[in-house]
Formats: C-alpha cells, structure tokens, sequence
C-alpha cells in the first residue's frame, strides 16, 4: 500500500508526539500539533494513520486504555530509517512497477511490500493514485502452474527435490517425476525449469504448465551438471533443444528488413551480422539449435533464411 | 517420545486404457491417489469421465474397505465431466481413508462387478523399501 507525501508528514508528526515528554501523547495532543503545521485532520485519519503505522512501517505504538496514551513499545524504532533522494526515489517507483509485472509471487509480494516501505519513508514519495505508469511491460494473463512459482523456487534454494506430474503435449501422456531442481527460467513470457531428472536420468527442462502437484521429497540432493546449466543459460535461444544437437555454428541468410531488426535486437549473445552491399545480411549465431530457434527463423518468412548447418535447414518440426 | 511416520510417496504408472494411476500418497490422515486421464481416439467426441462414489480401496493386509473421502478435478456419477475434444487431459486425485504405512498389496475397486469403463486397478504393490519419504517444509522467513 503506497502512502502519499501528505499521510507520510502526519507519520512524523505522530513519531514527534509519541516522543514527547512534555505532553500526553493523545490523539488530541497529534490534531494539535498538525494544526500548528497548518495540516487539518480528523482524529478518526489519525487514528487510521497509526493503524497503517503499524501495518506499513511496523511501527511498535501500543495504546493504554485507561490513560487514553499512546506509547512505543520499543524505543528503538526509527521511522526516519533511511531517507532517499528524489532520483533514488523515482528509480525505486519504476523498479516497483517492473516487479508487480515479473513477480506475480509470493516472493515478489515481500520484496514490493520492502520496497514500498522504504519508499514510505521517503519525504519525496508522491501521490501515485492518479499516475499514469512510465514504465510497461507486456502482462499476460497468468498462466497454468503459475502457482507453483513459490515451491520450485523454494526448492532451487534450498535444494529439495521434487516429486511431480508431468503432462507431454506432444506425446499426450502423464508421467510421476522425481526431480532435482536447479533454475527456474522465464522465456518468451513462459516459466520453465531445469535440473536433474532422477525419472531420467538426465538433465531436463519442464514447463510449469505441465506439472502438476509437486512434493517436496525427503531425499539427497543431486546436483545438475555444470555443463549443462551453462548450455541452458547461456548457450540457447529458448529451452528445449533439437534432439541430438551440440552448440554449433548456425548461419542464417536475412532481407534487409530483417538484417535492420536483428542488428538492432540480437537474438543470442553470440550473434556476429555481415552486411551485403544490397542490405541483405548473414547472420551468425553460436549456440545449440532449439524448438524454439527454428520457430523464431520460420516466423520471419521468406526473410530469414538457415544456410548452415544442412541439417538444421531441412529440420521439421 | 513416539516418532510419527513420514509420509509416503510411490510414483507408479500403471494404466487401464487411456487412465493412468500415477502416484499414490500415503499421509497420517489420508491416502492420495493422482491420475491422469487422456481422452481416447475410440471414443466420440463427447465423451466424458466421472468416478462412484462407492470406489474403494482394498489392502492385502486387512479387510477393511477404505472409502472415498474426496475428490479433486473429477466429478462423482451421475454427474459427467464431458471432453469437446479428442486430445483433451486431465490431471485428478482421489482421496481415501487412510491405508496402514506397511509392505501391501492393494486395489481399487470402482464397481465390483465392474464393465468396460470402470476405473478398477488391480494388485499394486506398495513396498515400505520403493517408498520416497514426503518433506514436511515451511518457507523460510525473508524468501
């Protein structure tokens, strides 16, 4: 929950009060004290803002009955904490809006509740209920097995194996998997991932789609391979590769209209672009050919083109 | 101190048509049972699923009959959940009263004189030594 810059100088007015020897920290004593700074306020706003001082900025302020005093329990709490400044500020609020965007989790609620608190305690914090966003990344609808976000990322960190179902789309059928996970990764707007497979034995990559139920399994953690998790993270456009392939070099001939597009957005890391006199390009890439490598080529048509390796080229899906 | 048995997890695949009976779990207050359901090509589209409420397991080491107690993701007859398409799936779990945590052999048994298209799975052996040990977990504060 934002607090706006007007609630915020009411927070410090009641941090002032609630320190205050020489007075009774009364709700009555805080309407007087905002009156003095020229700010109007009911005690039922009052008595709301020490509510969302507890809740946002878990401030310890306890109230006695029968004095009618508020008091904090512990003397320590600071509600200053750290100030920041304007930019420091605006790069929190932008940084916020990307994680309401990627972290649709348990996860990204407690860093977006952290950060929202530190920003709270900002004097520079704005109004935001009726700002248009600067900052917009695609959104899409969440998707199935999202939920299980929090788990697996659980279990990369602790290094809990898993027991799970898996559904193929391809082959359509269902299959119990124990699996040992190591990274969870997002391609394309889609939740993969990777680890070992005790059910193969061998390094996998799973959508988050198709799992259902996973366990957590009291069992030794067995590790991923290395080299495995590098061709997964670095050496691959997408997350499943083409059967039987090793990281190669694969040439693809592109129009100009192309050759502009993936000069300006390289599709891999490894990507080099020879210009022809015409506009025309050749696109050379290092990695290992993937499902997802072939449907992006494809996508473009006519204007892009696999040349090498022959394999590759003739490859159906 | 008494220790409490964990729970215990058999990952499986034994089918009958186009159901597949896929993990069975065993905890202090249930047994859990996960199937997957790909719709057949031999059936017409419009086919459908759903499960008696009288389905039962059977264990080789007791009479007792241990019944359904819930249901996830299917529907109990005469209701039907209906597939539009030849290549649909579903995932669904059984619950049951909870079977004894020892080397047993067991069944579950949808009708007792079952046709064609009851759901019955016969002589599934749960040894205590095939099992994985479920893990009880909590987040850990901050993650």
């Amino acid at each position: 929950m934002p607090i706006t810059k007007n609630a915020f100088k009411r927070f410090v007015i009641i941090d002032q009060v609630l320190r205050d020897k020489q007075h009774p920290p009364t709700l009555k004593r805080m309407q007087e004290v905002c009156g003095v700074q020229k700010i109007e306020v009911s005690l039922e706003t009052l008595s709301k803002d020490i509510r969302d001082m507890r809740k946002i900025v878990e401030a310890p302020i306890k109230f006695n009955p029968s004095t009618q005093k508020y008091y904090y329990s512990d003397d320590q709490f600071s509600l200053r904490g750290v100030r920041l400044t304007t930019e420091e500020t605006k790069v929190l609020q932008e940084s916020l809006t990307l994680i309401r965007c990627l972290l649709k989790t348990e996860l990204g609620n407690k860093l977006r509740h952290a950060m929202e608190k530190v920003l709270s305690n900002s004097f520079e914090a704005e109004m935001q209920t009726t700002r248009i966003p600067i900052l917009k990344t695609m959104e899409p609808p969440e998707s199935r097995g999202y939920d299980h976000m929090d788990m697996l990322l659980d279990a990369c960190k602790e290094r809990i194996p898993v027991s799970f179902i898996h559904y193929s789309y391809t082959k359509e059928v269902f299959n119990s998997v124990l699996f040992h996970p190591c990274v969870v990764r997002e391609f394309d707007n889609r939740w993969y991932i990777f680890g070992f497979s005790e059910t193969h034995q061998a390094a996998r990559c799973f959508g988050l789609d198709r799992i259902y139920a996973p366990k957590f399994v009291d069992k030794f953690f067995r590790n991923t391979e290395a080299a495995s998790l590098e061709n997964f993270l670095d050496h691959m456009y997408g997350v499943y590769p083409l059967p039987e392939s090793v990281k190669e070099e694969v040439m693809l001939h592109s129009s100009t209209f192309v050759t502009k597009m993936l000069n300006a957005n390289p599709i891999h890391a490894s990507q080099k672009v020879t210009k022809h006199r015409n506009g025309t390009g050749k696109i050379s890439l290092n990695l290992i050919p993937t499902m997802e490598l072939v449907q992006f080529i494809r996508s473009y048509g006519r204007d892009l083109k696999i040349i090498a390796p022959r394999w590759l080229a003739a490859y159906e899906m | 101190m008494k220790t409490i048995p964990p729970s215990l997890i058999w990952h499986l695949d034994t089918r009958k048509d186009s159901l597949q009976m896929l993990r069975i779990i065993l905890f202090d207050n249930s047994t859990r049972i996960d199937f997957g359901y790909q719709m057949d090509l031999k059936y017409d589209v419009g086919w459908w699923i759903n499960i008696f409420q009288e389905t039962h397991l059977i264990s080789s080491v007791t009479e007792q009959k241990f019944l359904l107690d819930d249901y996830d993701n299917i529907v109990i007859a005469p209701e039907k959940q209906i597939y539009a398409t030849k290549s649909d799936w579903e995932f669904f779990t059984l619950f049951f009263e909870p079977l004894p945590k020892v080397d047993q052999v067991i069944c579950m048994i949808e009708a007792e004189n079952p046709d064609q298209n009851n759901f019955n799975f016969y002589n599934i052996p749960l040894n205590l030594s095939d099992a994985l040990k479920l893990r009880e977990y909590r987040r850990p504060y901050g993650l």
